[in-house]
C-alpha cells in the first residue's frame, strides 16, 4: 500500500523543534463494556473492560490485524489502560500496552468536549490522546521497540468501535 | 487464532492531531549511581534543580525531588523514567512523570509525560492532556533540556 508520508512538525524559532511521522492505524471492535464503580477516588471514579473482538493494522510501516481477544483496554476513569496483540501481515505477534487519556467529542467540529458521566450500555463518541509502547519480536518491526508514539484516537457507536492512529516520535 | 471480519464501515476516517510548545524545562543532574540488575543496568541519578520556562508555565524545579531512573537494555535502548515534582511561579505544586527512551545508536530521546496539577488550579488543563517531548543531553555537563509538547 503505498502512502504519501504525513508529517507534523512543531518547533523552531529558538525552541528544540519535533517532529511525527503516521506510522500506521489501527480499528478495534468491540463487544462487552463492563464496569466496575471504584470508591477509592470518590464517587467519579471506575474501572472498566472492554475487550477488542478484531481489528485492522494499516498504514506505511506496519499492515496486519488485532488478534481476537487477545486483551482488553482496563481504562480508569481519567483515560486508558490497555493491553493486547497485534499481528503483522507478516505472522509476527507484537504486544501493545498502551495509556492515555480520553474525553469527549463534538463530531462535527472534533473539539474536545467536558467530561461527562459516561454510560457503558450506550458508547458515546470519544477523542482519545494516547502514547503505546511496543514490544516487537527481532526483525523488520524491532524499530518499534526503540521508537516513542504518540497518537490519537476516536470511539464511535454502531458498531462500537475505535480507530487509533499512531505517529513514530522522530 | 481466532478470526475476525470487520464489519462494513468507514474506519479510515482520522481526527486531526497538533502539537503546541508549551514549556521547556532545563534540570540539572547529580552524579549517575548505577547497578546491573538481571534486567539490565539501573541508572538514577537525582536531579539537583532547575528551571522551567515558556508560554504555558514558569517556575523552578524543586530540588532534589527526584530523578531519572534509566534501565539499560541490551539492544542499546535505554528505559527513561524521570519524576519531579515542579512549582510555579505562583507557588502551586505539579507532580511530572516521564516514560521515555535513548538510543545509544544515534542519541535519539523522545519521551511522553503526565502531569498531576491541582484540579481548581491555573494548570488543571496539564491533567487532562498528553504531552510529548524532546530531550537534549547537554555535552560535558549534567544537564538535561527538555522540551514539551501539548498533544491536541
Amino acid at each position: 500500500m503505498e502512502q504519501e508520508p504525513i508529517i507534523i512538525t512543531a518547533g523552531g524559532d529558538g525552541v528544540e523543534p519535533i517532529a511525527i511521522r503516521w506510522a500506521f492505524s489501527i480499528s478495534l471492535f468491540f463487544r462487552d463494556r463492563i464496569r466496575i464503580a471504584s470508591a477509592y477516588g470518590g464517587e467519579h471514579t471506575h474501572r472498566s473492560y472492554v475487550a477488542p473482538i478484531g481489528g485492522e493494522v494499516w498504514g506505511p510501516r506496519l499492515q496486519g490485524r488485532v488478534v481476537p481477544c487477545s486483551g482488553a483496554d482496563y481504562g480508569h476513569s481519567r483515560g486508558f489502560e490497555a493491553h493486547y496483540m497485534l499481528q503483522a501481515s507478516d505472522g509476527a505477534l507484537i504486544y501493545i500496552r498502551n495509556r492515555g487519556l480520553m474525553r469527549r467529542f463534538d463530531p462535527q467540529t472534533g473539539d474536545a468536549l467536558p467530561p461527562t458521566a459516561p454510560n457503558p450500555q450506550t458508547p458515546i463518541l470519544r477523542t482519545m490522546r494516547l502514547t503505546p509502547i511496543f514490544d516487537a519480536p527481532e526483525g523488520p518491526h524491532e524499530w518499534m521497540n526503540r521508537t516513542v508514539f504518540v497518537g490519537h484516537g476516536h470511539r464511535y457507536p454502531d458498531p462500537d468501535h475505535s480507530v487509533f492512529t499512531y505517529y513514530e516520535v522522530l | 487464532m481466532r478470526e475476525f471480519v470487520a464489519p462494513e464501515t468507514d474506519t479510515r476516517k482520522v481526527g486531526p492531531l497538533k502539537l503546541d510548545f508549551v514549556f521547556r524545562i532545563d534540570v540539572e543532574l547529580d552524579e549517575p549511581n548505577r547497578m546491573q540488575t538481571s534486567r539490565g543496568v539501573r541508572v538514577f541519578q537525582r536531579i539537583l534543580g532547575g528551571r522551567v520556562s515558556g508560554p504555558r508555565l514558569n517556575g523552578t524545579v524543586h530540588p532534589e525531588s527526584g530523578g531519572e531512573f534509566g534501565l539499560g537494555r541490551a539492544d542499546g535502548v535505554d528505559e527513561l523514567n524521570t519524576h519531579f515534582m515542579i512549582r510555579d511561579d505562583a507557588g502551586a505544586w505539579l507532580y511530572v512523570q516521564h516514560a521515555g527512551l535513548r538510543r545509544d545508536a544515534d542519541g535519539y530521546y523522545r519521551f511522553a509525560a503526565y502531569f498531576d496539577a491541582d484540579g481548581d488550579g491555573p494548570h488543571a488543563w496539564l491533567n487532562d492532556t498528553v504531552v510529548i517531548g524532546t530531550a537534549k543531553i547537554v555535552p560535558g555537563a549534567r544537564r538535561i533540556e527538555f522540551t514539551y509538547y501539548a498533544v491536541s
